[in-house]
């Protein structure tokens, strides 16, 4: 968001990157640590920062070992280069993150950015096994390590995720790959209403026919479209389509129809997830606001309710609403409002937080407009009861003087 | 901020002590006397010492008082578990007070809908699971003494077991946590079921730090559909590089099991003289493996991973037809600790990782290392995951022999650590491993870590002498006081041991 910035450097080492942080420690230079740039506007404003640190250098490879079924990369290397990498030797990471042109592995750790299939392989406090890092003061830490399993120490790396560069620089991880399954499925159904589909989502998130995505999309008067993934090997894939479609019959759904296999996404899908984020796409660029709902599944359609409103305050006809329907997350992304709406939709919104953190949920804003920004915090209340004076500890610990990315994060930290 | 690291208590009154204890938890939930501390000095590890008092507390609020209390009067305070740890993490190292959280063990909700339970962590991992079948559901991780060891605890250790291959560990189960801090306030975090919850993932840092950081007094855990099918395999081989071969072929061809469990040959006669779980005795080595999956596809994978260890040279390869041969199958595996335990007056049970494609290397070079010392060493291990749980077989009644198991200990944990590997992969650093951290963590490393320790724990009062190396004795062998009688309590408690 700030265009203070007078100086940007870009490391290739941990230490070139240690001394350059020393040197702003020790002169209180506030420092803006900037991967690809994609998610520069997750977070909240923030204080200006006077340098910033780019680790578009820090892009290699540090070691594969197929057989082992892990990867050691720098944090620079773009998100896109990893997959490569290990696509050759038939193996992915198990995640499926908005593919945005630029993005760096370690700029989807430190936004904790997911996918549809998360239902299924989980997030990135499942995959990242270890870390390394540079404090606010220069000092190169480890933790983890290189091995699937592992108590060794404290797993501050589960910290680093999601914590938008705000307690040090991520200049090395190590991630659990998987064998890329034999065959991925996806398949489209249609329900009368959100709450049949939502339901019928929830059991199958209980059931084990072990869905990899649950995507359900507002369509027109109330109706809905649900999208499902399968992932596995192929015997097992058509098995467990037969007995997902079969339960979904028998809760009314219409129209079934499996996906060309050509296609990574069915074409809503892929819509939401390069919204996630996105700044330069053609087909996303309408898309300036992205609201996400969690809540608990059970409390999905109460939300599902609460995103809605929001909608017609904003006078949008447009029923951009996802439900990532295994999970609890919803994630809205109105286009067709009027500017003018947009501030007067805050009552609602504040409305529409409150009622969800009081069932345990949260509702952040992960992209809106700079005039929203200034009137609204973007992260709520942090989950939990005096969480934030812990949170606030661990700051202090790793950034004691304030200068890594201050004032994006959670409660001002 | 000050940081009274070394602070000793005065000399101890402990009929006041009691009574002020007793005030908070009431009376009838204290342990002072020394014939009854005697039962809380020590766990399934090979350390002891004895605590002030033992208190079991019923509540949160009751936790966080004593807390309050043990900050008001300097007194060290540990939480405890089961007691069926493996390296030392619930041993009162400088006394004080220890936390028993066996009456606090009620399952507080299961909530199927949502895929969640509430539980206290005094509830025993193995009664989560058997309260939620009726639901087609499950808490996935399985440890070693799931019979006896408390969630609590495996949440302070971040617990493994065989089947955490493609599930995951207790941290990948934690979806929120309540803990009271060392300064006794009652903090709850995660968002216990709604997913992304703001803020840093301090779930993810309170699990597996060994109560250094905080006391847990309530977890919130996933519950997970229990799988369809399953199919049990037991693959025969006459050397163990080949069936370390067949481990890598079965993860290479893209095939994860849920558990891929592998024993040499004296862990097999071990086995075969008490459990009789019909393993040739003859055989170098066999492999365990069970897939979970639809049948028809189990089919499948039980025909590429027969090709698999057939490529890689089993002489045999057999298929449990129903329950009681699986059954029969996994007695071998789960009985292996206990069974060791029936030939060797005691064993010492090391916990080390290695990547997986070093398992041949590292396991010859453990033969060695048993050659070395003139100790047999047994070897059970999670080969899917490259966790090797080396047995030490000695006899702490010779003199000398417990040194030699420790020494021979710490040099198979170097082994591990010099291959690429780890420390531990499921039993926790606490006493046992604290000095073995520089061999992968150097200073910088550590004192991070420890900056956040000191952040949570002021007054250095919390779980004292764990996880971090005492000043200038990285990298020595730790040789505990010895006594032995931990070594039966560990059969006992491990008697069914995965």
């Amino acid at each position: 968001m700030q265009e203070l910035d007078i100086t940007t450097l870009s490391p290739e080492t941990a230490e070139e990157a240690s001394a350059i942080l020393r040197e702003a420690w020790e002169n209180n230079t506030t420092v803006n640590i900037r991967g690809g740039g994609t998610k520069q506007d997750l977070g909240n404003i923030g204080k200006p920062t006077y340098l910033t640190l780019s680790t578009l250098k820090l892009d290699k490879l540090v070691a594969y070992e197929p057989a082992d079924l892990t990867i050691t990369v720098q944090a620079g290397m773009k998100w896109a280069t990893l997959r490569e990498i290990m696509a050759e030797k038939g193996q992915w990471l198990p995640l499926d993150p908005p593919e945005l042109e630029g993005a760096t592995v370690g700029g989807v750790v430190a936004s904790n950015v997911s996918g549809p299939k998360r239902l299924l392989y989980g997030t990135l406090r499942d995959l990242v096994i270890g870390c390394q890092f540079v404090l606010a003061d220069g000092t190169i830490g480890r933790s983890g390590g290189r091995v699937v399993k592992n108590v060794s120490g404290y797993d501050l790396h589960k910290l680093l995720i999601g914590s938008l560069g705000t307690l040090t620089l991520i200049t090395e991880l190590t991630f659990k790959v998987l064998p890329k399954p034999q065959i991925s499925r996806w398949f489209n159904m249609r329900f009368e209403t959100v709450a049949i589909g939502l339901e019928t989502s929830r059991k199958l998130a209980r059931s084990n026919f072990s869905p990899a995505a649950l995507e359900l999309i507002g369509i027109d008067n109330g109706a809905c479209g649900l999208r499902v993934a399968v992932d596995g090997q192929e015997v097992a894939v058509v098995r467990q389509m037969d007995e997902i479609m079969a339960l979904c019959r028998q809760q009314g759904a219409k129209d079934i129809s499996i996906l060309d296999p050509a296609n990574k996404y069915p074409e809503d899908v892929a819509i939401i997830v390069e919204v996630m984020g996105s700044l330069g796409l053609q087909r996303a660029i309408a898309y300036n606001i992205l609201f996400r709902f969690s809540s608990h599944l059970t409390d999905m359609l109460f939300s599902w309710q609460l995103a809605e409103k929001i909608l017609r305050q904003l006078d949008d006809v447009s029923l951009t609403l996802q439900a990532r329907a295994g999970t609890g997350l919803i994630y809205l992304y109105p286009r067709a409002y009027k500017d003018e709406n947009i501030l007067e939709a805050i009552p609602l919104i504040q409305d529409a937080r409150e009622k969800l953190e009081a069932k345990g949920g949260s509702l952040v804003i992960e992209k809106a407009p700079l005039a929203l920004k200034e009137k609204l915090e973007v992260w709520g209340k942090p989950a939990g009861l005096n969480s934030l004076s812990a949170m606030q500890t661990i700051k202090r610990q790793l950034d004691e003087r304030n200068l890594l990315n201050p004032g994006k994060f959670v409660g001002g930290i | 901020m000050t940081i009274v690291k070394e602070t000793t208590p005065k000399v101890i009154d402990r009929e006041k002590l009691a009574h002020d204890l007793g005030a908070i938890v009431g009376a009838e939930a204290v342990l002072w006397k020394n014939y009854d501390l005697k039962l809380y000095e020590y766990d399934g590890s090979i350390d002891k010492h004895l605590p002030e008092a033992v208190v079991f507390p019923r509540t949160t609020q009751q936790v966080a008082e004593l807390v309050k209390y043990c900050n008001r009067e300097r007194l060290y305070f540990t939480a405890r578990g089961a007691g069926t740890g493996l390296s030392g993490g619930s041993i009162p190292l400088r006394g004080g007070v220890l936390i028993a959280f066996t009456r606090m063990n009620k399952i507080v909700e299961i909530d199927a809908d949502n895929l969640r339970a509430v539980v206290e962590p005094g509830v025993v991992n193995l009664h989560l699971s058997q309260a939620v079948a009726s639901y087609g559901l499950y808490y996935v991780p399985d440890p070693s003494s799931q019979k006896a060891c408390t969630i609590g605890g495996n949440v302070g250790e971040n617990s493994g077991g065989p089947h955490t291959l493609v599930y995951g560990v207790t941290t990948n189960h934690t979806l929120g946590l309540e803990v009271v801090t060392p300064d006794g306030e009652i903090r709850r975090f995660g968002g216990e079921a709604a997913p992304d919850a703001p803020g840093y993932d301090m779930c993810g840092l309170f699990v597996g730090s060994e109560g250094t950081i905080g006391l847990v007094t309530q977890i919130t855990v996933r519950l997970t559909p229990l799988p369809p099918g399953v199919k049990t395999f037991l693959a025969v081989f006459d050397d163990l590089v080949k069936c370390s071969d067949a481990v890598s072929g079965i993860i290479e061809a893209g095939v994860v099991p849920a558990a891929l469990e592998m024993m040499d040959n004296l862990a097999i006669q071990a086995v075969e003289a008490s459990v009789h779980a019909g393993y040739p005795t003859e055989a170098a080595a066999v492999l365990l493996v069970e897939c979970e999956g639809f049948p028809a596809a189990l089919e499948q994978q039980a025909t590429s991973i027969e090709e698999i260890c057939t490529k890689a040279g089993a002489i045999s390869f057999k298929t449990a037809k129903d329950n009681a041969e699986r059954d029969k199958l996994w007695k071998g595996r789960k009985g292996a600790f206990g069974a060791v335990g029936r030939m060797s007056p005691d064993y010492y049970v090391c916990d080390g990782v290695v990547p997986r494609s070093k398992l041949p290397e590292v396991l010859a070079r453990v033969g060695e290392v048993s050659k070395e010392y003139d100790l047999p060493i047994a070897n059970v291990f999670h080969a899917g995951d490259g966790n090797l749980h080396p047995l030490i077989m000695f006899d702490a009644n010779k003199p000398g022999d417990t040194e030699k198991a420790v020494k021979a200990g710490t040099e198979i944990i170097r082994i591990c650590a010099e291959a690429g590997g780890t420390l531990s992969g499921e039993h926790g650093i606490g006493v046992e491993k604290r000095d073995m951290m520089c061999f992968v963590f150097n200073e910088d490393d550590m004192n991070v870590m420890r900056r956040i320790r000191d952040g949570f724990d002021t007054s250095g009062l919390c779980n004292p002498g764990k996880v971090f190396p005492t000043p200038g004795r990285c990298g020595e062998t730790r040789i505990p006081a010895p006594g032995r009688a931990q070594a039966n309590y560990v059969r006992e408690g491990m008697g069914q041991a995965w």
